[in-house]
C-alpha cells in the first residue's frame, strides 16, 4: 500500500511540476502576444501558437506520469 | 474545393479617354482584384529627366462627389438617420437606385441636380439647426430675467434707490449665509440697512447694503463681504429695461417675458417638428444617395491605384480566369477595341478566393484567423471541417453537455448573426459531441445508474440497461461489490484500459496518439503534394517523406529492441538504425540543419494529440466529482440538502460546460496550427476583393 502512494506521489510530481513550468512560460509569451494583439488583432492566429508552444511541456509531464502509473499496475 | 479559384494576371492599357466607361464596367462586373500601381525606385530618380508613367489621378468629378459625401454624411448624423433602422423599409418600399435615377432625372454619371438638391437640404438644414440653436439661447435669456426681475421686485428696489447719491453709498451683489452677513454688518455700525433676499443662483442670497458715504466704514463691510464670498451684481441693466422699476412696471415686464418665452417655446417646437418631417421625408432619399455616392466616389478615386501616361492608362490586376473571356469581350464592346488586354497565368502573388461549397465555408474562418493559403497552396479549409470538430467531439464526448451546447449555440446564433460563422461551426461541433457522448456512453458526466434505477426505467419507460457487477473502491482501499445498470458504450474513457509493452495504460490516450500519428502523416502528404507542385519530386522526398523514413525507423528500433516479431520474423536493431539514419541524411539535405534540431519535435508533436483523450479524462472527472462527491451526499440526506444539492449539482455543471467549451475549443485549434499545419502550411496570401459591387455569397 505504501508502494502505491509513493507512486501516485511520483506521478503527481511529474505531473505538477511540468504544469507549474509550462505556465510559468506560457505567462510571459501571453503577456507579450496579448500585447501585440492590442496593436494589430490579427495577430491571433500567430500569438495563439506562440502562447500554447510550452504546452507541451505539461503534455510530457503527463506522459511521464501515466509511465509510471502504468509502470507500477 | 481543395484549390483556391484559379486567377489570371491582367494587364490593361487603354486612352485614357475611355477611362470613365472602363470604370464603370469594371465596377458592374465586380471580378477586377486590383493591384495597386508603384513606381519604382529607379523611375522615382529618373523622374525629373524622363517623363515616365505615373500615379494615376483621380476622376475630375472625385472632389466635388467627396464634398458632397460629407455633407450627406454630416445630414445622417445631425439627423439621426440610422443604416439598420431604416433598412427594412428602404427594402419594403424598394427604393432603389433605378427609381432615384428616374425620379430626380439623372442621365449617366450626371449627379449635378442630384448635388444641388442636397445643397439646398443641407442648407436648410442648417439654417434650421441655427434657428434652434438662437431660439434656446433666447428662452435661456428671458428665464434668466425673470428670475432676477422677481428677486429685484421682491427687494422694492427702484431705479432712483440706486442713483448715485451725496450721502449714501451701497453693494449689491450674492453671498453666502445672508442673515450671518446682516448680523455682522449690524455689529459694525447700527447706520447700516441691510436687505437679504433669496438670489437667483442656488445656495446664495442677494444682498443689498447701504451706507453713509461720510461714516469711512466702506472698507471694514467689504472686508465683511468678502468673508461671505461677496459677488457684484449690477442690477442697472434689468431695471432700465423695466422702466422706472416701479412694481406695476415690472409686473408688465414679467408678464411680456412670459408671453415671449411661451411664443419662443412655439417656434422651437415648430423648427424641431419641421426638422423631424425632413427626417421622414428624406431619409431614403438620403440613404440610398449615400450608397450612390459612395459608388461613385470609389470609381472616381480607383484611378489612383492605376498608373497612368500623358495619353493612356495602365491597370494591374487579376481576374478569375473562367470570368476571363466575358471580361475581355465587354471591355472590348464598351471601349470599341481601343483597349489592350493582357492575360497570363501567373500564380506566384495572386489573390485567393475560396471555393469551399456552403457547409465547409464558415471554417474559412479560421484561416482568417491564422493566415491565408498562398496562391500554390491546397487549402486546408476542408480538412479542418473534418477534423476540427472530430477532435471537439472527442474532448467533451457527453451526450448531455452536447445538448447543452447546442441549444446555448442555436440561441446565440439567433441572436448574434454577426457571429453566424463561428457558431455554425460550434453547433456542428456539438453535434458530434452528442455522437461520441454515445459512443462513450457518458450523460452528463453520469456512466452508470444504480440496478434499482435501471430496473425503474425498464419498466416505465422500457429502456433496459445491462445489469453489471462492478468492484468499487472505496476511501479505505476495500473492494465492495455494487450491481450497477450500465450505460452501454463502444469505449469507457474514464476506465478503459489497455496492455502494451507489459504497461497498462488508459486506452482513450493510446487512440488519441494513433490519430495524432495519422493526422501529422496525413499533414506530411499534403506537405509533400505541395512540394511536389511547386518546387520537385526530389524536394518533396527530401522535405517531407524523410520525416515519414525516420518515423519508420523509429518503429522498427522498438520492435527490434522490443523483441516484438513481424509475422514470425523477428528484426534486427540494423534495420532500423539503417532507415532512420537514411531518414535523418534526407532530411538534413532537404531542410539543412533547421530539420536536424527540429528532429524530435515529430514525436513531441505526436504527443501532444494525447491531450485529445486528457482533456476529455479532465472533463469526465470533473463531472464525475459533481455528480458523486458533491451532490450525492446532499441528496442522501434529504430534505432540504436536496435545494442544496441541486444547485451544487447546476453550478458545477455549468462551470464544466463552460470549461469543456474553452478546453476543446482552443486545443482543437491549437492542435490544427501548431501540430498540423506545421508540415505544409506556409501561408501569406492575399484575399481577393474585387473592385465593384460586394458578390452575394
Amino acid at each position: 500500500m505504501a508502494e502505491a502512494g509513493l507512486i501516485a506521489i511520483g506521478a503527481s510530481i511529474a505531473f505538477g511540476l511540468s504544469a507549474l513550468a509550462s505556465a510559468i512560460a506560457e505567462k510571459a509569451i501571453g503577456t507579450a502576444a496579448i500585447g501585440a494583439m492590442a496593436e494589430k488583432e490579427h495577430l491571433f492566429g500567430k500569438g495563439l501558437i506562440l502562447t500554447v508552444i510550452p504546452e507541451t511541456i505539461v503534455i510530457f509531464g503527463l506522459v511521464v506520469a501515466i509511465l509510471i502509473i502504468g509502470l507500477a499496475g | 474545393m481543395i484549390r483556391t479559384e484559379k486567377m489570371s494576371h491582367v494587364v490593361m492599357i487603354a486612352p485614357k479617354t475611355a477611362q470613365k466607361e472602363i470604370i464603370s464596367k469594371l465596377y458592374e462586373l465586380g471580378v477586377y482584384h486590383i493591384d495597386p500601381y508603384k513606381k519604382s525606385e529607379q523611375q522615382q530618380s529618373m523622374q525629373h529627366r524622363q517623363p515616365g508613367v505615373e500615379i494615376g489621378r483621380p476622376l475630375k468629378e472625385g472632389e466635388q462627389l467627396a464634398s458632397a459625401i460629407v455633407k450627406l454624411r454630416a445630414l445622417l448624423t445631425t439627423l439621426d438617420i440610422q443604416r439598420d433602422q431604416n433598412e427594412q423599409e428602404c427594402n419594403s418600399i424598394k427604393i432603389d437606385n433605378a427609381t432615384i435615377k428616374k425620379e430626380h432625372k439623372i442621365n449617366r454619371g450626371d449627379f449635378s441636380e442630384l448635388i444641388k438638391k442636397l445643397d439646398q437640404l443641407y442648407a436648410k438644414v442648417l439654417n434650421l439647426l441655427e434657428d434652434k440653436k438662437e431660439k434656446r439661447e433666447q428662452i435661456r435669456e428671458a428665464g434668466e430675467k425673470i428670475k432676477l426681475i422677481t428677486i429685484v421686485k421682491h427687494l422694492h428696489l427702484t431705479k432712483d434707490l440706486l442713483r448715485e447719491s451725496q450721502y449714501l453709498e451701497h453693494f449689491i451683489g450674492s453671498l453666502e449665509k445672508g442673515e450671518a452677513c446682516k448680523r455682522e454688518l449690524a455689529g459694525i455700525s447700527s447706520r447700516i440697512e441691510c436687505m437679504i433676499t433669496k438670489s437667483d443662483e442656488p445656495g446664495r442670497d442677494l444682498a443689498v447694503v447701504y451706507f453713509e458715504k461720510k461714516s469711512n466704514k466702506q472698507q471694514e463691510i467689504a472686508e465683511v463681504l468678502n468673508k461671505h464670498g461677496f459677488n457684484e451684481r449690477d442690477l442697472k441693466p434689468i431695471l432700465d429695461e423695466t422702466g422706472k422699476g416701479k412694481p406695476q412696471h415690472i409686473d408688465q415686464f414679467i408678464h411680456t417675458l412670459h408671453n415671449k418665452m411661451s411664443t419662443l417655446t412655439r417656434q422651437l417646437h415648430q423648427t424641431q417638428m419641421e426638422l423631424n418631417m425632413i427626417k421622414r421625408e428624406h431619409s431614403h432619399f438620403l440613404l440610398k444617395f449615400e450608397e450612390l455616392l459612395e459608388k461613385e466616389t470609389a470609381k472616381a478615386e480607383v484611378p489612383l491605384q492605376f498608373g497612368e501616361t500623358q495619353r493612356s492608362i495602365i491597370m494591374n490586376g487579376w481576374i478569375p480566369t473562367q470570368k476571363m473571356e466575358r471580361v475581355k469581350h465587354d471591355l472590348n464592346a464598351i471601349t470599341d477595341h481601343k483597349i489592350h488586354i493582357q492575360d497570363q497565368e501567373d500564380g506566384k502573388n495572386a489573390p485567393i478566393k475560396f471555393t469551399n461549397p456552403a457547409i465547409v465555408k464558415p471554417y474559412e474562418f479560421f484561416l482568417h484567423l491564422y493566415e491565408l493559403p498562398n496562391y500554390k497552396e491546397l487549402d486546408p479549409t476542408w480538412l479542418m471541417f473534418i477534423t476540427f470538430p472530430l477532435f471537439f467531439g472527442i474532448m467533451l464526448g457527453d451526450v448531455g453537455y452536447g445538448l447543452v451546447t447546442l441549444a446555448l449555440f442555436s440561441i446565440l446564433r439567433l441572436k448574434m448573426p454577426q457571429f453566424k460563422a463561428l457558431l455554425n461551426i460550434m453547433i456542428f461541433s456539438s453535434l458530434i459531441t452528442i455522437l461520441f457522448g454515445f459512443g462513450f456512453g457518458e450523460y452528463f458526466g453520469f456512466e452508470h445508474v444504480s440496478a434499482e434505477t435501471g430496473e425503474v426505467w425498464c419498466e416505465k419507460i422500457g429502456l433496459c440497461l445491462p445489469v453489471h457487477e462492478v468492484e468499487m473502491r472505496g476511501a479505505g482501499g476495500g473492494a465492495e461489490i455494487e450491481r450497477i445498470a450500465d450505460f452501454p458504450r463502444l469505449l469507457n474513457r474514464a476506465h478503459g484500459y489497455i496492455d502494451i509493452g507489459g504497461m497498462h495504460l488508459l486506452s482513450v490516450l493510446v487512440i488519441a496518439f494513433l490519430i495524432g500519428v495519422v493526422h501529422l502523416n496525413f499533414a506530411l502528404l499534403i506537405g509533400f503534394i505541395n512540394v511536389w507542385r511547386n518546387h520537385d519530386l526530389t524536394h518533396a522526398l527530401l522535405e517531407k517523406a524523410s520525416w515519414m523514413i525516420i518515423q519508420l525507423g523509429t518503429v522498427l528500433l522498438v520492435l527490434s529492441y522490443g523483441k516484438i516479431p513481424i509475422g514470425e520474423y523477428g528484426i534486427y536493431p540494423l534495420t532500423g538504425y539503417i532507415v532512420l539514419i537514411t531518414g535523418i541524411v534526407m532530411l538534413y539535405k532537404g531542410e539543412g540543419v533547421q530539420g536536424i534540431v527540429e528532429l524530435p519535435s515529430i514525436f513531441s508533436n505526436m504527443l501532444s494529440y494525447v491531450r485529445l483523450g486528457a482533456v476529455g479524462l479532465a472533463s469526465v472527472g470533473l463531472a464525475v466529482v459533481v455528480n458523486e462527491k458533491l451532490t450525492l451526499p446532499y441528496f442522501e440526506k434529504g430534505g432540504w440538502f436536496i435545494a442544496l444539492g441541486i444547485f451544487a449539482l447546476v453550478v458545477g455543471h455549468v462551470i464544466n460546460i463552460a470549461l469543456g467549451v474553452i478546453g476543446p475549443f482552443l486545443h482543437s485549434l491549437r492542435l490544427h496550427y501548431v501540430e498540423f499545419f506545421s508540415k505544409f502550411y506556409k501561408g501569406g496570401g492575399v484575399l481577393y476583393s474585387p473592385f465593384g459591387q460586394k458578390q452575394k455569397e
